[in-house]
């Protein structure tokens, strides 16, 4: 099955630059070959459990179909899906 | 030949191979096992592969590998097709990383989908022997375990080892398929300590080949519309096809 | 009890030109030829009047970024935000862009609370149109408008309690009101800056002091706004029964609404629809006539129809006089894409797994045995959160 992490899941990133380059999951580097689709959501602002997040659809050299975001409130990157 | 003389004469072809070697015994090539019942998995091809029409039922496949491999899609078809069969599906989600997204563009029934979210791997696999023992379940998936050599996900192999001992002596007295995804890099980092490949029935690896991006103007396009993967058999006791190995396209985003 | 909603958008074309120009930073105004058709609350603050010449603007709001306008943009994004008010009311009343009214009698029910139905308005209106829309609960279309007016200054939303519109309405500024200028110059001058000063005036000496056409919103001061909903018009379909002799008993009225339903059913399932309204009209033997509605918004099986007629009839009353005629309506008819339809032939087998899996809980822990729900169809996340796991054996 196609892992989902409805929490994201916290990922090393290669650098803080805007757009990911490369991630660490599982058992290495992953680098980014290309981007798929990028969007912005920002959303429950008016709750107290506000999301901002950078999304990206990325394919990378080892062959991963993936979601990565940026959680601009925490200032972190997480990985939410592997498509399989 | 019942299916359980059929279970015991693969017993003593895979005690011997263990014994002796993979070259030890073998059954004759085109000796074809009577019918037996499968689940399709939605790729005719993967299928056609098997050569007994989709994965074996009272039996365990274990799909091996790792990332964008198409597993998650055979998976997500598999089930749907059981359902409308009238199978009751379980899904066990040990990895706590179900996505129902691609489950619901496979048009899975959640309706009829159980979930079992087991607390840790000892308490899913008492999860599972208790579904088997009951006998209700017409397929369970159990996603997934972790194949590294290290880490701290990594299942105990005594515990699997005994587990799988009583599933296979629970499944070869119903037609319940068990179907076990296991994360590895290659099949060649397969932990030498699991015996799940000797009790599986069928084995399968999956993976990724190339991306699949349509034909037509940049502009009109979509960037991509799915990949390729590659599918080997890694082990059928039902059909003389170990070693075969097809690329199978796997839609993005379409179920 | 009446109750109206309202759903207000001060700066309804600014906002859906923000979503293209979010990452500007200086106030908004937009320009259809050389007037300014829509001005952002900023520059609605710096005194930009919708309406005005866009030089006169620029000269409030030197700083003002001018675009020029997009109306069918603008237009598709009401009708997007008109559509999803309708799958959470039994009628809208689209006015203009970025007001509409809607009836929100019994929809507490539904939703749990009026505050809830609130919450979750804004939150669809964001995530399906991405505009931020102030709510308003009261009893009455001018309550409920200055309840939303005022929601931007808190939570986005305020429910007037039942009964205490006028109350509510006390203490904000009587320009509130729709006066014309020289009545609220006049009222300056006598001192009455609030809604609830005015409406402490008699009606006498509001059309002596101020002329006979303050006197509507005289009435709206003191919480009276008898202005119905004027929904827009739903698929509907409608079940006519007639009564020789006027029938006054419950029990011969549903059976016989119950009955010339059965062809309107039939139609639903075939066509696997739900309503989200049902309204019984009644005409009586003295010739009065009452209608009553009740809010449904899911599949109608033919027992829960008759739950609501009943309802239904026993609010139309009728003081003892008999029905001649009534109509039975099942309106806002869309598809159901709730549930999947499978399994039905496998019952046993389904009934068997519930069995065990209330072993399975029992034994395990209800958290260990769930299914997936929809639950946020339209959420702007990604799609795996449409769904929530929910226990099976709670």
């Amino acid at each position: 099955m196609s892992p989902f992490w409805h929490e994201g899941l916290p990922v090393r990133t290669q650098d803080e630059a805007e757009a990911p380059r490369q991630f660490l999951w599982g058992w290495r580097w992953h680098r980014v070959t290309g981007v798929l689709h990028h969007w912005r959501v920002h959303t429950r602002w008016w709750t107290d459990q506000e999301i901002w997040r950078d999304y990206w659809e990325v394919t990378t050299d080892t062959g991963l179909l993936t979601t990565l975001y940026y959680d601009r409130l925490l200032e972190a990157w997480y990985l939410e899906r592997v498509y399989e | 030949m019942t299916n359980t003389d059929d279970a015991s004469l693969d017993d003593v072809i895979d005690a011997a191979r263990l014994r002796y070697g993979q070259r030890a015994l073998f059954r004759g090539r085109g000796m074809r096992s009577p019918a037996v019942p499968v689940l399709p998995t939605g790729f005719g091809e993967v299928d056609d592969l098997l050569g007994i029409g989709g994965l074996p039922q009272g039996r365990i496949t274990e799909l091996v590998g790792t990332g964008t491999s198409g597993r998650g899609t055979l998976v997500a078809r598999t089930l749907a097709l059981a359902q409308r069969a009238g199978r009751q599906a379980v899904y066990v989600d040990l990895a706590r990383s179900i996505d129902l997204d691609t489950l619901a563009r496979a048009e899975v029934s959640f309706d009829g989908l159980v979930i079992l979210r087991p607390l840790g791997f000892g308490h899913a696999l008492e999860m599972i022997r208790d579904l088997l023992t009951e006998g209700s379940a017409g397929v369970i998936v159990l996603d997934r375990l972790d194949g590294r050599s290290e880490g701290p996900e990594r299942p105990d192999p005594d515990l699997l080892d005994r587990a799988l001992r009583e599933w296979n002596t629970l499944l070869s007295r119903s037609l319940c398929a068990l179907i076990v995804l296991t994360e590895v890099l290659s099949p060649h980092t397969y932990p030498s300590d699991y015996t799940l490949p000797y009790f599986a029935s069928v084995r399968l690896d999956l993976a990724w080949q190339g991306w699949l991006a349509p034909a037509g103007p940049p502009a009109a396009r979509d960037p991509l519309t799915g990949f390729t993967a590659r599918v080997t058999v890694l082990k059928n006791k039902l059909w003389s096809s170990e070693g075969r190995s097809l690329v199978v396209r796997v839609p993005v985003l379409e179920g | 009890m009446k109750r109206v909603a309202c759903v207000y958008i001060p700066h309804f074309v600014a906002e859906v030109e923000r979503q293209r120009h979010e990452t500007e930073m200086r106030p908004l105004l937009i320009a259809e030829g050389e007037r300014v058709l829509g001005a952002c609350a900023r520059a609605a603050g710096m005194g930009v009047v919708e309406g005005e010449a866009v030089s006169e603007a620029v000269a409030h709001c030197p700083d003002a970024c001018v675009i020029p306008a997009d109306p069918p943009r603008y237009a598709a994004a009401w009708d997007a935000l008109v559509e999803m008010l309708g799958r959470h009311s039994p009628g809208v009343e689209p006015e203009r862009w970025g007001l509409a009214y809607l009836d929100a009698t019994g929809l507490g029910r539904v939703y749990g609370d009026e505050e809830s139905w609130c919450l979750l308005v804004r939150q669809q209106a964001w995530g399906e149109v991405r505009v931020k829309v102030q709510a308003g609960v009261a009893g009455n279309k001018f309550a409920a408008w200055v309840a939303a007016r005022s929601g931007q200054f808190g939570p986005g939303y305020r429910v007037v309690s039942p009964g205490g519109d006028r109350a509510y309405l006390a203490s904000f500024p009587v320009d509130w009101l729709p006066l014309e200028r020289e009545p609220l110059r006049r009222l300056g001058l006598l001192g009455i800056h609030t809604i609830g000063q005015f409406a402490a005036l008699s009606t006498a000496a509001v059309a002596e002091q101020l002329g006979g056409e303050c006197l509507p919103a005289h009435r709206l001061a003191r919480g009276r706004d008898e202005r119905p909903i004027h929904a827009q018009p739903q698929q509907m379909l409608e079940a006519y029964v007639e009564f020789a002799v006027p029938e006054a008993r419950l029990e011969p009225l549903a059976a016989a609404l119950a009955a010339a339903s059965g062809r309107l059913l039939r139609d639903l399932k075939r066509g696997n629809l739900a309503v989200r309204r049902v309204e019984l009209e009644a005409r009586f033997a003295d010739g009065e006539a009452a209608v009553e509605s009740a809010w449904v918004g899911d599949l109608l099986a033919p027992h829960r129809l008759d739950v609501v007629l009943r309802e239904l009839l026993g609010r139309l009353g009728g003081d003892g006089q008999g029905v001649m005629e009534a109509w039975l309506r099942l309106v806002g008819l869309e598809p159901w894409v709730g549930r999947q339809m499978d399994l039905f032939a496998h019952a046993a087998g389904r009934q068997r797994m519930e069995g065990a899996l209330r072993a399975l809980a029992r034994k395990h822990s209800a958290a260990c045995v769930v299914r997936a729900c929809l639950v946020d169809p339209h959420t702007p996340l990604s799609q795996g959160h449409r769904f929530a796991l929910r226990e099976v054996c709670p």
